[in-house]
């Protein structure tokens, strides 16, 4: 049965990462793996970051949603979406490294080297970055097999 | 809770930064240290990374900048004992050959070494 989480809050730089926090505290429950964690916090991390720093002009702190689908034993879906500028730019980027000295624009190249797949697509006036990995059986806590629908939403995330 | 110890010796400034190195840290940590470097000629610029616990593209955004600051000076910047974790975001984005690397004291240059 899939497991589905949600939490929301504020396009800030501490919003942001609270968040990918919280989801990852929340995989926890269910994978058995800190390497794997750790992947997922950083492209998490990288995800909503990306939010802050393109989607709301400077003056303006818009929304950012995560919402996790785990299908335990199977796989793991995250789609972060915002109400913000569409990002054009990023639905035909290619993922890159870049030059050694670039002192940004890895976030995309991280994202994308950390899952199987991911999209960016514009649904009316939401944005959403979708993500998936599957996730081997032996990486899944053994415990994690029954249905659950966890949602929790607040306008600061720091809850 | 982040923690950062900027220390000078005899020209040369180690900085120890205990935490995430993250978005949400790195403009005002990015003033503190290019303070610390102004204020008193630093020929070199040790980073101890042993206790930092997550790093991200703004992090990596962080490092390169000081590198490129350091190196355009004719100085150098050292990362000290990066983390597992440092190192392994590092790897991701093929960075780990750009920066010099010091395990321990005995890798540091003489003159560098507390």
């Amino acid at each position: 049965m899939a497991v589905e989480w949600r939490l929301a809050g504020w396009a800030t730089p501490e919003q942001a990462r609270e968040i990918a926090r919280k989801a990852v505290a929340y995989l926890g429950r269910y994978i058995d793996s800190s390497d794997l964690l750790y992947d997922f916090e950083l492209a998490l991390t990288e995800a909503c970051a990306n939010v802050v720093v393109h989607a709301y002009s400077e003056d303006l702190i818009g929304s950012l949603e995560l919402r996790m689908r785990l299908e335990p034993f199977v796989a793991v879906e995250f789609e972060i979406a915002n109400w913000g500028e569409p990002f054009w730019g990023l639905l035909q980027a290619e993922p890159c490294p870049g030059s050694p000295e670039d002192e940004s624009g890895r976030g995309l190249y991280i994202m994308a080297n950390l899952v199987d797949s991911f999209s960016f697509t514009r649904k009316g006036e939401k944005n959403i970055l979708w993500m998936s990995k599957r996730v081997k059986d032996s990486l899944w806590k053994r415990q994690s097999s029954s249905s659950e629908t966890a949602s929790v939403t607040s306008p600061t995330a720091e809850s | 809770m982040e923690k950062t110890v900027i220390e000078q010796r005899n020209g040369v400034c180690y900085v120890t930064y205990s935490g995430e190195l993250t978005l949400e840290v790195t403009s005002q940590l990015k003033e503190r240290i290019e303070q610390a470097l102004e204020n008193e000629h630093c020929r070199a610029l040790v980073m101890d990374l042993s206790e930092t616990v997550f790093l991200d593209s703004s992090g990596i955004g962080f490092l390169v900048s000081l590198n490129k600051k350091m190196r355009q000076n004719d100085n150098t910047f050292y990362l000290y004992r990066p983390s597992t974790q440092v190192r392994k975001t590092l790897s991701l984005v093929k960075l780990l050959e750009y920066f010099s690397i010091a395990e321990s004291e005995e890798e540091l240059p003489e003159e560098i070494a507390g």
